[in-house]
This record gives structure tokens, C-alpha cells and sequence, in this order.
């Protein structure tokens, strides 16, 4: 009896001290970043999982709602998403508040695309490869995360500077000022300029010319002082006089949708024809701009050609007037023609045929009378409104497979030859009041002729007519600091609200409820 | 839709010695259903959300797909066609279990068990193109195949010693648990030759989005030791002692040791207790004991990469990102319990009652944590604190009445919980309001404005002030400051309730029975999130039913709506009582007399029918107030508490 039970407890002892091995836990699914970012291919998986975080965010409502809404040149249309609330980005009312959505989508994407490049930082040190093959893949997760803080220091102001991996938990965070998130970016961008290739073979990789492009507007936004312009006005003339970069010499060329890897274009974010390479709807662009042509009273339906208008944009009168008559880009950015595509829809009286004008936008006025004459529908500029409006052509994706389809293949452009003349521009006006010859060159491409004096006022206008719809305005007017008074002016639904602490956007309320530190306060007037 | 299903049991016991015994006992089933032709969650949301004029035929009597000029509203009788809907699993599962016993001395026996869980089922998924989550755009496979497979191995030594009036009886256990599964999945859009051609023909789709293979596997290790003492069957004490170790925590942590023990007085065998005739039965016991708690994901404590999608122009550039922080502290959450009873029973036997009170602390405390986005990640799984339960039980069981045509039993139970969170990250002091976790509260709670009406338009200066216009909602300015915002939030009450209980009665008149089943919770806040989903007030969509704000109707429930707007601060209209008394189960039977059934040679026969969940008595508003919080399109789906009507026989001869 005794022995048998000795027996057991031997068994026992014998089969617990084994179990160590049995409970190890290794998961089949996954590796981890031990072991393979620190191997060459590795390292280069994860410089391309640095990319997945663009499109997130590019490309859909949220980035336009951020950054061509509520401003000088557009303004809301008839309507806003049933699944997140964004009129208030228009209208600057008590409800752009810190709980308002996508205000912590944006804050949260850009930080994982922060920590997959200090991941790649952190583990280049360990991986044993070719050093200009590595510097150039370190550079690429550079200008990334350059990128993302660019968006973060642009919309919330100082944000925290996070530059090591996060490995374990981490709970205090500090707010940075704006200054020193620019700095952070400078000199990111400035390792990107130095080491990123002249070319690459994958399109949508930085080169180091895109580098520089951006580096000349980081250093215009910092503006720190005199010496910020001249850098500025500096690598913007490298780009333009040195770079294989040209200007497309029709506008319209821009927007074809087979010529997006075009010599104008300098980096662009990726989408791809297919949907479910596209981690989403892909670039949602073609819905936004488009205002409701698809109705029965003006004889046309709903195609894949003319697009699924989501009506949230519409261009200020101020946007439209600026525009000579004979200005190619006006009707390369504005459809204002629809030609009739509803076979059942036409008129019963025969007024009107298939491929005939169905509704007309026109830039010049017409009298009560003319228009009356007319069998299909026509609109004065003094007619636009929440309905009616020019829509954006820039964005068309007339290769969708179906009518509801919101797949978008195009390429969204970040960062073009245009918008390096207009920096130079005005960090030549800001350095010595000069820069005239760089804006003229735009001007030149779109026929138009030369201005004889420059000020911050035809800076802006001429930014305008090239960049609409490009995500660009809301930064622009807030880096130049005339976002409230130009609103003022001009945006007949914002003036009412707007106020000076909106050249900022509040810091998400999830995140002011985590991080309980002194140290991490909200925006001012929030 | 439909659901069919085959069981089979097989069992069969042998004892070949007295020494020896052995047996075995398999359970088969396999099971085939289809829950089409409802829609899902999408089908049940277009319900919803279509207005009143919306058209679902057109003048010729044909289906029409678009409802009206709207176009996001599509029409859910589509996905009554099989054409356009198939959801049907087909699963076959089979549960063997096998011991073996040997008695090696009278008092001593030794026996294992063995039990085990083999699954495979295939889920397949197919939205046609005129499905409404498909808006008539393209149509969707997706094939899931997943295999389970999990076993238990027990050793138990059981051995017991009688000497005089002590009597001993301990238990050793030494177990084994290993699960594992494995789930394949396949998704395809763009299937040219759907609906004729779906599960098997979907490698001729165009679109491959998810081509996934993965596995999930965790293992526990136990070993326990048990030892009960009674002397002269009026003092007994146990004793136990137990570790465990899970693989599913982190390196390091995978073992804890849970010991316990109790005490308990048999006051009915004492001999001073014999001249008394109020009780028949009286027990005082009393037990401490730590339990522990790991019940988390396989792989949570490690941080894995995930795969990531890029292109450059044409060419592939994916890669890959961190998916998550390692925890390497991930350890055992332990709950340690005091407990202190009473069982009694008086009038011969006939009224049984149990009482409890306990006292139970549970530290380390498993819990998905928010942090910060600045980190790059969303949550991290940890142990984050302690926290206190107190209660008490009160069971009571009765046979009021037992003649020989007419018996009464009563049966009723109620329990009362008070819980609250002692410390967070081993600060007593600071709430975690990004996680909605405040010290001495329940660990979980609502944490909103408060809703105090509508603003009415005798009040529209003071509402002017605070930024808002009669009609609108109107929030408490909590700390005074002028302003409405995120610091007048409060704890809005717990969604724990405090009160549970229940009442099960049993009548027999003659052959007649009635039984009647009823629980009810007390005292607890839940979201209504049907009305937080369909009330948006914006006249695009269906709405709920409510009461709301106009100038000439100054309700002070529900506020003014809008044509394109939703009403600012809706979610706070969500939060409500959600105390209810139920009535589970009526069932009335009837059983022939069994003189009468001998001759036909059956042994019973009993005739019943049955109402389950018939009568719900709430305030509630919500579908269900004991639904659980589930997040996404899954809360909605659920049929609200299904009534049902049974009726069947039990035969035995």
C-alpha cells in the first residue's frame, strides 16, 4: 500500500515537471517582429506595411471632409453620411466638438503608420544588408512617418512625438508644440532628401526629389523665420530646374485616368482597379462632388459614366468667379453639362433625344426668356444651391463595374510639379517679395497671362484655381493664417460660426480620457 | 428556412469483476441548416429603415429592388430567394467519453476519464447581387471550414477510512485539457456563374478578398488533492489544494496554486438539538477559498505581426505591421471568496431553506484595456485591478401541500449582489474614464450627460445660453460652469443588476400538473440600442415610435427632428431601466391513472403543453433587457425572446 502510493506520487511529480514544454505557447498564425523584421526581407515587409495606413484615410470622405470642407472655396451640399456626422466641419457649430467622429480615426491611423516606422527604425539597426539599400528603405519609413506627423501637427497642433517602438505598455504622453512636430518632420524628411533614391523602380515610392518637395513645404509651414523661406525657395528651385519632373502641358492630362504615372505627378498614394486589393472602397473621390443629376424632372438616371453623386461638396461662388472665361482648367475641374442617358426618362413630346443636352449649368448668365426656350433644364449661377451646383470632374471613375459601385482605382496625388512652383512662390514672396516668375509659369501652362504684381491674396487665389479639390485649401488658408477671415468672406454657411480657435481641430475625447496627465490638454475653445 | 438534425447515443457499461469496471458512452450528431430568407442583420436593417410611402411592388406586381427614390434602400423581400440568400451550416460533432475504474483495495480506487469534442462544420455564405447588403452590385461567396478538436484526460484516486466515529474520504485528480481549432476561409466576389453555381465552383469567381487558414490552440494542466474529515457525522472539515496551469498566459505566469477550505456543523445530529420540534434539519458552514479565472485568448500575451495591402502602380507591395503589444505579465486573475451559510428545514422536511452570505475579492482582473491611440494600438489585454462582490442567497424549497390528489410545491430563490472596483493598476484613487472604470462602483456602468427633457420655448433664453434652441435635448450643467460639455458627464447607474430571483411552481390535482416558471432582475441600467440605431430623427430613414418635439405638441421626451440633420446628444435618450419579471415557462400536463394505462401495458403516459416565455413584464423599451451587449450588426439580428408553444407526450413501456 505504501509503495503504491509512493509509486503514484513519483508518476505525479514526474508528469507536472514535463508539463513546462506541453503549456509552451507559440502561435501558429503569426511571426513576430523578433524574428523577422530584423531579416532583409523582412525589413522590407515592414517599410511596405508602413504604406497600408494611407489608405485608410486618403482618399475617403473623411480627407475631404478635412481638408476641402468649410472653407473659401467649398462649402456643404444637400448631404452628409448616414453612418458619421460631418456638417459641422462646414459649419463650424457647437458640434465640431472633441467626440466628433473621425476626429480619433485620424489621430489613431496616423499614430499606427507612426509605429510601424519606428518599428522599421528600431530593427534596421539589427538587420545585416547593403547600406544604401538599407538607407534608402529607412528613408522611405522616414518620409512616412514625416508624412503622418504632418497631418497630426497640421489638424490637432502639437501633438505627442513618439520616435521609439512601442514594446510594452505605455501611458504618458505629452503634447509637443507645433514647432518642435516640424522639427521632427524637418529632419526626417532631411535623412529622406539625402538617402531616398533619384528614382524608383515601384511607383508610389517616395524619390528623393519627392523628399525634397516635401521638405520645401514642411519648411514653408514651419516658417519659423527668414532662414525656414530661404530653405524653402531653395529646394523648390532644386526640384524645379533639376528634377526629371515636368508640367503636363494640358491640364485636363492630369485627370486621364490611364496616364496617372505621368511626369508631373512627384508621389502619389496608391489604388489599384481591383477592389479587394484595395483594402476598401479604394479612392472614394468620384462620390463627394457630384450633385444630383439623376432625377426624373431632368430626364436623365443614374449611370456608371456620370458617376453616384453623394452631393457633399459644393464650390463657393467665390471658387467659380475666379476663373477667366477662357481658363482650360475650369472646365477640366467643373462639369456643367449632362447629356441625356435615359431612354424611358425623355420627355414625351419628343423635345429631347438620347446624347442631347439634359441639364445645363451655364457660367454666363441667360435671361428668364432664353431659358425658357430651352427644353432641358438650365441654371444661372445665382440658381446654384444645396441641389445644383458644378460638380468635380478631377476624381470620375468611369471604369467602375456598376452603377453603386464606390471603387475608386485613382492614384490620389499628394504631391505634383504645380504645387512646387506655387511653394516656391510664396517662399520667394515671404523671403523678398519676390516669386512672380513662379507663378506665372503656372499661369502659362493654363493660358493665362502674366501677373504683374504678387501679394499672399493672388497666392491664394492661384492655388485655388489650380488645387481644387486636391486636399489642400483647409492647410493652406491655416498655414497662411487667413482661414477665418477668408471663411468670413465667402462661405455663406460658415461665416456665422467660425471662430479663431478653429484653425485647429480638437484633440479626440478618448484620448483626453486615457492619457490623465497635466500635460496633455485640449485645443483651446473646445 | 430550415434546420434538421440526426443524434444518436451510444453507451454501454461493463463490470467484469468487483475490482474492475469499465465503460464508454458516445454522443454523434449531425446537423443541416439554413438560416436564409430572413436577411440577417442587413435584411432586418432595410426593414427598419424604410419609410412608410416606399413601394415593395410595382404597378405590374413585380418586386421591385429600389423601394423608393432614396438610394440606400433596397427591398428585404429579395432575400427571401434562394437565388439571392444561403446561410446553412452543416456540422457533425462527436463526443466520446470512456473511463475505466479499478478498485485496487476497498478503500482505495483509482479511475480515469477520458472525454473528447471533434467538430467539423462548414459555413457557407452566398449574398446574390439583389441581396440587400449587396445593393445590386456584385455577389458574394464565402465558404468557412473549421475543425475543433479538443479532449480532457482525468486521473482520480479516490480513498476513504473509517475508524470509529472518524471518517475520512480524499480525492487526488491529475488532468490534462488540450483545444485546438482550426478555420479555413475562403471568400470570393464577382461569381459569374451564381446563383447555379456557388460553394463549389468558386474558384471561377473574379475577386479573391480572403483567403485565410488559421489556428487557435490552448492546454490546461491541473492537479488537486481533497481531503474531508467528518467526526461522528456531526463536525466535518475539507480541505483542498489545487494548481493549474494554462498555456494561454504568459511565460512565467502559466501556474497559480488555488487552495481552500471549509467547515460545517451538522446541528440536527447533536443531541441537545433532538428535544427540539421546530427544525428537523439545521447546518452551519462556512468555506474560504481562491479560485482563479484565465479566460482570454489563445496568443494575447504575445505580439504577432499582421499582414498588410499596398500597391506600387501594378505591383504587389505588401507587407507587414505589429498587430498588437506582448503583455509578458498576462497572469492568473484569482478570486478569493468567503462564505458563510445556513441550511435549514422545518415541519418535518417540508420546507427546505438555504442561506448564504459571501464576500468575494477578485484581483488582477482580466480585462481588454483602451489605451492610449498616441501608442499606435487600440487595447491591450491585462490584469488590471480588484474588485469586491458582497451578497447574499436565499433559497427556499417547499412542499406546501402533499396529499394524495392534491400537492403544492414552491420553490423560490433571490439574490442580492453589491459589487465595486477597489483598485485600478493598484491605485485606489484614480478612475480610468477612457475605460469606464470608477473606483467603488460596479465594474460596469454608464458614464453620460444627463438627460433632463426637452428645452421648451418659454425657455429659450436660458437654452440661448448654453448654445442650444427649444427643442433641442436638454443636458444638466453639472459643474456650474456655463457650458455644456464632456465634464458634465456622471455615472448614469450600473448594468449589473442588484436584485436577481426567481419562482418555480408546481401543482398536481388528480392527474393534472401545472408548473409555472418565473424570474425577474431588479435594479439595473441597459442601452437600448434598437432605439439608438432607429431613432436618428432625420426624416431620410423609418424612425421608432416616439413622442416627439414639435412647437405645437412641446413633448419632453423625445426632440425636434430634422430634414438632414440628426438631433445633437441622441445617445442619452438610450439609457434605460431595463428591471423586469418574467414568466419563463407555463406547462400543463395530464397523466392517466396507471391501473387505466396497465392494460395497455404502458407503464406512464403523459400529455403536455407548454408556453415558454409567454408574459414579460418591463418597463424596457428596448428588444430584450436580458440581451447581451454583443457590438455591431449582431444585437439587432436576434430575434427578440422567441415565444413558444410545445405540446408532446411522454410514453414509458
Amino acid at each position: 500500500m505504501k509503495i503504491l502510493i509512493q509509486i503514484l506520487l513519483l508518476l505525479a511529480i514526474l508528469t507536472i515537471s514535463s508539463c513546462g514544454k506541453y503549456l509552451e505557447e507559440v502561435d501558429p498564425n503569426r511571426v513576430t517582429a523578433d524574428n523577422y523584421f530584423t531579416t532583409p526581407r523582412g525589413l522590407q515587409e515592414a517599410v511596405d506595411g508602413t504604406y497600408a495606413p494611407l489608405r485608410d484615410w486618403i482618399g475617403l470622405e473623411e480627407h475631404f471632409t478635412f481638408t476641402v470642407f468649410g472653407t473659401d472655396t467649398y462649402t456643404e451640399a444637400l448631404d452628409e453620411s448616414s453612418s458619421w456626422q460631418s456638417k459641422q466641419f462646414n459649419r463650424y457649430n457647437s458640434d465640431l466638438n472633441p467626440l466628433s467622429d473621425r476626429i480619433a480615426r485620424i489621430w489613431g491611423i496616423c499614430y499606427s503608420g507612426i509605429n510601424n516606422a519606428n518599428t522599421v527604425l528600431n530593427r534596421s539597426l539589427e538587420v545585416d544588408m547593403d547600406e544604401i539599400e538599407k538607407n534608402d528603405l529607412v528613408a522611405q519609413a522616414q518620409f512616412l512617418r514625416a508624412y503622418y506627423y504632418f497631418w497630426l501637427v497640421r489638424t490637432y497642433g502639437g501633438v505627442p512625438i513618439k520616435l521609439n517602438e512601442t514594446v510594452g505598455l505605455e501611458l504618458d504622453f505629452a503634447r509637443s508644440t507645433a514647432e518642435e512636430v516640424l522639427t521632427v518632420i524637418i529632419e526626417d524628411l532631411e535623412f529622406a532628401a539625402a538617402n531616398l533614391n533619384a528614382t524608383q523602380v515601384d511607383f508610389g515610392r517616395p524619390t528623393s526629389w519627392a523628399a525634397k518637395t516635401f521638405l520645401s513645404l514642411a519648411y514653408l509651414t514651419r516658417g519659423a523665420n527668414g532662414v525656414d523661406y530661404q530653405r524653402s525657395l531653395q529646394l523648390a528651385e532644386d526640384v524645379i530646374e533639376n528634377s526629371p519632373h515636368m508640367l503636363l502641358p494640358n491640364y485636363a492630362d492630369l485627370w486621364e485616368l490611364e496616364n496617372q504615372q505621368n511626369s508631373e505627378v512627384i508621389w502619389s498614394v496608391q489604388y489599384t482597379s481591383i477592389e479587394s486589393d484595395n483594402g476598401g472602397d479604394g479612392n472614394r473621390g468620384h462620390l463627394y462632388f457630384l450633385m444630383e443629376y439623376d432625377l426624373g424632372i431632368y430626364h436623365m438616371q443614374r449611370d456608371i459614366e456620370n458617376g453616384r453623386p453623394f452631393k457633399r461638396f459644393k464650390p463657393t461662388d467665390f471658387l467659380l468667379n475666379l476663373f477667366a472665361q477662357d481658363d482650360p482648367r475650369f472646365d477640366a475641374t467643373f462639369k456643367t453639362v449632362w447629356y441625356c442617358n435615359s431612354e424611358e426618362r425623355l420627355p414625351t413630346d419628343g423635345s429631347l433625344a438620347l446624347g442631347d443636352t439634359c441639364i445645363y449649368l451655364t457660367r454666363t448668365p441667360l435671361s428668364q426668356a432664353e431659358i425658357d426656350s430651352r427644353p432641358y433644364a438650365v441654371f444661372n449661377q445665382e440658381d446654384f444651391n444645396l441641389q445644383v451646383s458644378p460638380s468635380l470632374r478631377k476624381f470620375d471613375q468611369p471604369d467602375r463595374l456598376d452603377v453603386s459601385n464606390r471603387n475608386g482605382s485613382r492614384d490620389h496625388i499628394e504631391f505634383r510639379l504645380a504645387e512646387v512652383f506655387l511653394i516656391a512662390a510664396e517662399a520667394a514672396f515671404r523671403v523678398d517679395g519676390s516669386g512672380l516668375e513662379y507663378l506665372n509659369q503656372v499661369r502659362k501652362r493654363a493660358n493665362q497671362p502674366d501677373l504683374t504684381q504678387i501679394d499672399m491674396e493672388v497666392i491664394l487665389e492661384e492655388r485655388a484655381r489650380e488645387l481644387v479639390g486636391e486636399g489642400k485649401r483647409w492647410f493652406d488658408l491655416v498655414r497662411t493664417k487667413t482661414l477665418v477671415d477668408r471663411v468670413r468672406l465667402y462661405n455663406t454657411i460658415a461665416r456665422d460660426n467660425i471662430q479663431d480657435y478653429h484653425v485647429l481641430r480638437p484633440i479626440p475625447q478618448s484620448e483626453i480620457d486615457i492619457i490623465n496627465s497635466p500635460n496633455f490638454t485640449q485645443n483651446p475653445g473646445y | 428556412m430550415d434546420f434538421k438534425r440526426y443524434t444518436l447515443r451510444v453507451n454501454f457499461d461493463s463490470n467484469p469483476s468487483e475490482k474492475f469496471s469499465f465503460g464508454s458512452s458516445t454522443f454523434f450528431s449531425h446537423s443541416n441548416g439554413n438560416s436564409g430568407g430572413f436577411g440577417g442583420s442587413d435584411g432586418l436593417d432595410q426593414v427598419y429603415r424604410t419609410d412608410p410611402l416606399s413601394l415593395s411592388h410595382d404597378a405590374d406586381g413585380d418586386l421591385l429592388f429600389q423601394t423608393s427614390e432614396d438610394p440606400l434602400r433596397f427591398n428585404p423581400l429579395f432575400n427571401t430567394a434562394k437565388d439571392n440568400f444561403v446561410d446553412e451550416t452543416l456540422s457533425t460533432r462527436v463526443f466520446p467519453s470512456f473511463f475505466f475504474q479499478v478498485n485496487l483495495i476497498p478503500s482505495l480506487s483509482y479511475k480515469l476519464n477520458f472525454g473528447g469534442d471533434i467538430r467539423a462544420s462548414t459555413s457557407n455564405r452566398f449574398r446574390g447581387i439583389y441581396a440587400t447588403s449587396q445593393r445590386g452590385e456584385i455577389n458574394d461567396v464565402e465558404v468557412r471550414n473549421r475543425r475543433d478538436l479538443g479532449y480532457t484526460i482525468e486521473n482520480v484516486i479516490n480513498h476513504s477510512i473509517s475508524l470509529d466515529k472518524h471518517e475520512f474520504s480524499n480525492t487526488f485528480l491529475f488532468s490534462v485539457q488540450d483545444k485546438s481549432q482550426t478555420t479555413a476561409i475562403m471568400s470570393a466576389r464577382q461569381l459569374e456563374q451564381a446563383p447555379e453555381v456557388t460553394f463549389f465552383g468558386i474558384n471561377n469567381a473574379v475577386q479573391f478578398p480572403v483567403v485565410e487558414n488559421s489556428k487557435e490552440a490552448s492546454q490546461l494542466v491541473s492537479g488537486m488533492a481533497r481531503m474531508n474529515y467528518k467526526f461522528s457525522n456531526r463536525y466535518l472539515i475539507t480541505l483542498t489544494g489545487r494548481a493549474d496551469g494554462s498555456s494561454i498566459l504568459a511565460e512565467g505566469n502559466k501556474w497559480a496554486f488555488f487552495p481552500s477550505g471549509a467547515l460545517a456543523w451538522n446541528v440536527h445530529n447533536e443531541a441537545f438539538f433532538q428535544s427540539q420540534s421546530i427544525f428537523s434539519d439545521l447546518k452551519i458552514r462556512t468555506s474560504y477559498g481562491i479560485t482563479g479565472n484565465q479566460a482570454i485568448d489563445p496568443y494575447d500575451s504575445q505580439g504577432g505581426l499582421r499582414g498588410t495591402n499596398y500597391f506600387f502602380g501594378d505591383t504587389n507591395g505588401s507587407g507587414f505591421s505589429t498587430a498588437n503589444i506582448a503583455n509578458e505579465d498576462l497572469k492568473w486573475e484569482k478570486t478569493s471568496q468567503w462564505d458563510i451559510g445556513l441550511d435549514f428545514s422545518f415541519i418535518d422536511g417540508k420546507i427546505q431553506t438555504t442561506i448564504d452570505y459571501y464576500r468575494s475579492k477578485t484581483e488582477d482582473l482580466l480585462f481588454e484595456r483602451k489605451i492610449p491611440l498616441a501608442t499606435g494600438f487600440e487595447s491591450i489585454v491585462s490584469n488590471i485591478g480588484s474588485t469586491e462582490n458582497r451578497g447574499l442567497e436565499l433559497a427556499v424549497s417547499s412542499s406546501l401541500i402533499n396529499k394524495k390528489s392534491f400537492s403544492w410545491n414552491l420553490n423560490i430563490n433571490a439574490a442580492y449582489n453589491d459589487s465595486k472596483i477597489l483598485d485600478l493598476f493598484g491605485d485606489s484613487k484614480t478612475d480610468d474614464i477612457g475605460n469606464n472604470l470608477f473606483i467603488d462602483n460596479p465594474l460596469r456602468v454608464f458614464y453620460d450627460n444627463v438627460f433632463l427633457g426637452i428645452w421648451q420655448t418659454d425657455e429659450e433664453e436660458e437654452a440661448r445660453d448654453l448654445g442650444f434652441r427649444p427643442g433641442d435635448i436638454k443636458l444638466a450643467d453639472l459643474n456650474g460652469d456655463g457650458v455644456i460639455n464632456d465634464d458634465d458627464r456622471q455615472i448614469l447607474g450600473s448594468q449589473i443588476p442588484r436584485w436577481t430571483g426567481g419562482i418555480s411552481s408546481n401543482w398536481r390535482f388528480v392527474g393534472f400538473d401545472l408548473n409555472v416558471i418565473a424570474n425577474a432582475r431588479i435594479d439595473y441600467l441597459a442601452k437600448n440600442e434598437f432605439k439608438d440605431r432607429y431613432n436618428t430623427l432625420v426624416s431620410r430613414d423609418g424612425n421608432v415610435s416616439i413622442d416627439y418635439w414639435t412647437p405645437e405638441n412641446p413633448s419632453n421626451t423625445a426632440p425636434r427632428p430634422n430634414r438632414d440633420d440628426q438631433p445633437d446628444n441622441l445617445r442619452v435618450l438610450t439609457y434605460e431601466d431595463a428591471s423586469f419579471f418574467r414568466i419563463r415557462q407555463i406547462s400543463l400536463g395530464y397523466s392517466p391513472p396507471t391501473d387505466f394505462l396497465n392494460k395497455f401495458s404502458v407503464n406512464s403516459l403523459r400529455i403536455y403543453v407548454t408556453a415558454v416565455n409567454p408574459f414579460l413584464f418591463t418597463q424596457f423599451e428596448g428588444i430584450d433587457p436580458e440581451q447581451p451587449t454583443f457590438s455591431g450588426s449582431r444585437k439587432l439580428a436576434q430575434a427578440a425572446n422567441v415565444r413558444q408553444f410545445i405540446t408532446g407526450i411522454n410514453l414509458k413501456f
